[in-house]
């Protein structure tokens, strides 16, 4: 987890001033692997010096975040200067700079923080709870947090120390007020009934065969893990979560017919395709027809798990699973 | 912070920058796929959107302050599109339902103001002493709030002419023109002070708001009668009127629509007067005096030359000429001309320009029948007045049944017809009448003297005496003194 040692002097002591050593720059431009003239014109740019922050705090947090993309580039990949230098301008330094000065306790960056997002922190908080009082509640505890009274092996560490100006500050701290309602929602609520979930059957229907059984798991298996990561978020977000068209559609940056057209063009394809699956396994038409009127229940495979489980690797081990066409 | 469900999971800043879109792909697929199977991960990222979506009414907008004059004018292009519709629906349904002719006395009334209103010193009205009668003005009746100096022209030329009229004797004209015949001393003798040149500048700026309406071309309706030449004068007992000849131009609207268009003719300041309510009237067509020409422009063959220009210029006026174009039958129609000589010129692309000679006699309608030889428009044909022939007019057809000798044997002097009765009166002035084609009865006479001059008023006779009194009657039989 991103962490920001304090200084021996304490979270909240000021550095030693803006303007670092020349022999701080220079580790700084080199690390970088860029002038040190880009450095010093990137944080005049986001006004990091009124911000507390020297040359070498900031290029620090630059650092930071692009090993932590690698540079916008895919995994394995070595960023050259120019390559760097772009990433670093399409980050939001400004706001990069007062969450950066913010995690190390800089008393300028605390008051930029407070008169920009403490009313659109509680605001937010509010809107995602539901409730002013859980929300006022959510955002004190997150807004706490944000202050570095978490203290792991005896550092104070703050959250905003992971933000790494791709996405906007606000939207970072809205993400992060989710987060933390979602985490504290599956712990305080995690005994849930099933009856209230579990729906029953209209008609009975006669019970499928255990050929038919198997050779329906199979078919589904090869169907799921022949979508793609969008086409399983969709009917994941669709079907699952019960998200809809709008939500969807927000979140893709694509407008809610498109996401319609793409879910009823899903279905009717992974119907397709089962169908071609089950008679690829030796079940005939009407057989492989009545197959798809299965009870679910009676499948032996999970179809949430099946269609959440995927062949990608882990998204925090990216790095390690490097893709054969990126790999060049 | 609960780092164990950091692990395995998106933190804030992907799930954020995949919000925001600001992923490049490769890492965006990984998180789509990552998204696809942790609920948790979508749940987080689906609640941060909606606190988005939740967020924005939040921002409360001042509601967007209306200035006074938006607020009060707003509604201002909305209400002038609903008047513009209505005026044009008005429009359309007056067009569409000519309107019935006015009373005959509303239009006497309306006579009687325009002296008033449009006074003209120069004919030496107020220097006249014998004025036989004072002036007949009437408070000016209301004018409706819709009609304008260009309606009110139109509505005089719209009325009816009365049936038979006499221009010296009729008290429908202006007052210092009755006077002025009188102090001629020529009893039965055209008006010969007529005050043509204002009224008729009048009348054109009539004529020229009524073709504004863009009305079609007209089709004579009088078919050539007889060549007669020049049109000679017409006694003043064969009371003709052109505009009667054209049937009144508000019925003759919807059939055979005047044409004549002056082109510049600007209104003379006398013609034109404020009333009392501020609406500037027009003074009153001498339309029971003007005359008119109708005609047909053939080629060689005798086929209809239609957009033939035709101009009717005076000598007088040769800057202020009557335009009109023939139609698709190659016909073309000047209803309403002061009487004189004029220019009639013909011209059409591909034919030789031609011109006439027309000497307009009032009351008369001229009939032209012209051909176009085939050639430059730059070449003239000038033909001579000897082959127009003039058309007698509607009032000259009525007459003919004053033809009838009268029983005193002496030659009548004057005949006027007012609905089925028909009033004469010989040169001795005894004054005859009678219903339809029966037998003339002599008139038992209430005045002293003689008849001089008899005429139709709106609804009845008139008859002045040669000691200059007036007398009225609706029937011809029983007559009473105006005083």
């Amino acid at each position: 987890m991103d962490s920001i040692p304090t200084q021996s002097a304490g979270l909240h002591e000021p550095a030693a001033g803006p303007t670092a050593s020349l022999a701080l720059q220079a580790n700084a431009a080199g690390r970088a692997g860029v002038a040190f003239d880009v450095l010093e014109g990137l944080w005049r740019e986001a006004e990091a010096g009124p911000l507390g922050l020297n040359v070498e705090e900031f290029a620090d947090t630059l650092l930071k975040s692009g090993e932590k993309a690698n540079y916008g580039l895919p995994p394995g990949r070595h960023a050259s200067p120019a390559q760097v230098e772009t990433f670093w301008r399409g980050l939001r330094l400004h706001e990069l700079a007062v969450a950066y000065a913010c995690a190390l306790g800089r008393d300028a960056a605390w008051t930029r923080f407070f008169a920009e997002y403490r009313e659109p922190l509680t605001r937010a908080a509010v809107a995602i709870t539901g409730s002013s009082s859980l929300g006022q509640d959510l955002a004190d505890a997150l807004y706490s947090e944000l202050f570095g009274l978490t203290e792991r092996d005896g550092e104070r560490r703050s959250p905003l120390a992971s933000y790494s100006g791709r996405g906007s500050l606000m939207g970072w701290l809205r993400t992060t007020l989710a987060q933390r309602h979602v985490d504290h929602h599956r712990k305080t609520h995690r005994e849930t009934p099933l009856e209230h979930e579990d729906f029953v059957a209209a008609t009975p229907v006669p019970a499928p065969s255990d050929r038919t059984l198997v050779e329906l798991n199979s078919a589904l298996r090869v169907t799921m893990s022949a979508l793609d990561e969008e086409s399983r978020f969709m009917l994941a977000a669709w079907f699952l979560d019960g998200r809809t068209l709008l939500q969807i559609a927000r979140l893709l940056r694509v407008h809610e017919a498109t996401v319609s057209r793409k879910v009823k063009r899903l279905t009717e394809k992974l119907r397709k395709d089962l169908l071609k699956n089950l008679q690829a396994g030796g079940l005939s038409r009407q057989a492989a027809e009545e197959a798809l009127g299965t009870d679910p229940r009676d499948l032996g495979i999970n179809l949430r798990s099946l269609l959440q489980t995927s062949e990608s690797p882990p998204f925090l081990n990216q790095k390690a699973s490097q893709r054969p066409d990126e790999s060049g | 912070m609960n780092q164990a469900l950091q692990h395995g999971h998106l933190d804030p800043d992907q799930l954020n920058a995949f919000a925001e879109g600001v992923l490049p792909e490769h890492e965006r697929l990984v998180a789509m796929a990552h998204l696809a199977e942790c609920p948790r991960c979508r749940e987080v990222i689906f609640l941060a959107q909606q606190a988005i979506a939740a967020e924005a009414p939040a921002v409360v907008q001042e509601p967007a302050r209306i200035s006074f004059w938006k607020r009060w004018l707003g509604p201002l292009p909305l209400a002038g599109a609903a008047a513009f519709a209505c005026a044009l629906v008005a429009v359309v349904m007056w067009r569409s339902h000519p309107t019935a002719p006015p009373s005959a006395g509303s239009e006497v009334a309306v006579n009687r103001e325009q002296p008033r209103v449009a006074p003209q010193p120069a004919t030496g009205v107020a220097n006249k002493p014998e004025s036989p009668q004072p002036a007949k003005a009437e408070p000016p009746k209301p004018v409706p709030a819709v009609s304008a100096s260009m309606d009110m022209a139109t509505k005089q030329l719209a009325a009816p002419p009365p049936p038979v009229q006499a221009p010296n004797t009729s008290i429908r004209m202006p007052e210092q023109v009755v006077v002025e015949n009188r102090a001629s001393g020529s009893p039965g003798t055209p008006a010969k002070a007529l005050p043509e040149p204002k009224l008729v500048a009048g009348l054109a700026e009539a004529s020229q708001a009524q073709d504004a309406k863009s009305r079609p071309l007209a089709v004579a309706p009088q078919a050539p009668t007889e060549k007669a030449g020049i049109a000679a004068p017409v006694p003043a007992a064969a009371v003709a009127d052109a505009s009667a000849a054209s049937g009144g131009l508000r019925d003759q609207a919807a059939q055979t629509p005047s044409v004549a268009r002056r082109s510049s003719s600007p209104a003379p300041a006398a013609s034109a007067g404020v009333s009392a309510n501020g609406m500037v009237l027009q003074s009153a067509p001498r339309l029971d005096l003007l005359s008119g020409a109708t005609g047909t422009v053939t080629d060689a063959s005798g086929a209809a030359i239609s957009g033939v220009s035709v101009t009717l210029r005076s000598p007088t006026k040769p800057n202020a000429p009557w335009v009109a174009t023939t139609n698709a039958l190659g016909q073309f129609t000047f209803s309403t001309v002061p009487p004189g000589k004029y220019q009639l010129e013909l011209a059409a692309p591909g034919f030789k320009s031609q011109t006439q000679t027309l000497d307009l006699q009032k009351t008369q309608v001229a009939q032209v029948m012209a051909k176009l030889a085939v050639g430059a428009a730059t070449e003239t044909v000038t033909v001579d007045a000897a082959q127009i022939s003039v058309m007698p007019s509607k009032a000259e057809r009525r007459t003919a049944s004053c033809d009838d000798p009268l029983p005193s044997g002496k030659p009548g002097k004057m005949c006027q017809i007012a609905g089925k009765k028909t009033l004469a009166v010989d040169d001795d002035g005894v004054v005859f009448v009678r219903r339809g084609n029966s037998r003339w009865k002599a008139v038992k006479i209430s005045w002293t003297g003689h008849a001089k001059t008899i005429g139709v008023t709106g609804n009845g006779f008139e008859l002045v005496t040669d000691s200059g009194a007036t007398w009225f009657s609706k029937d011809g039989e029983h007559w009473s003194e105006h005083r």
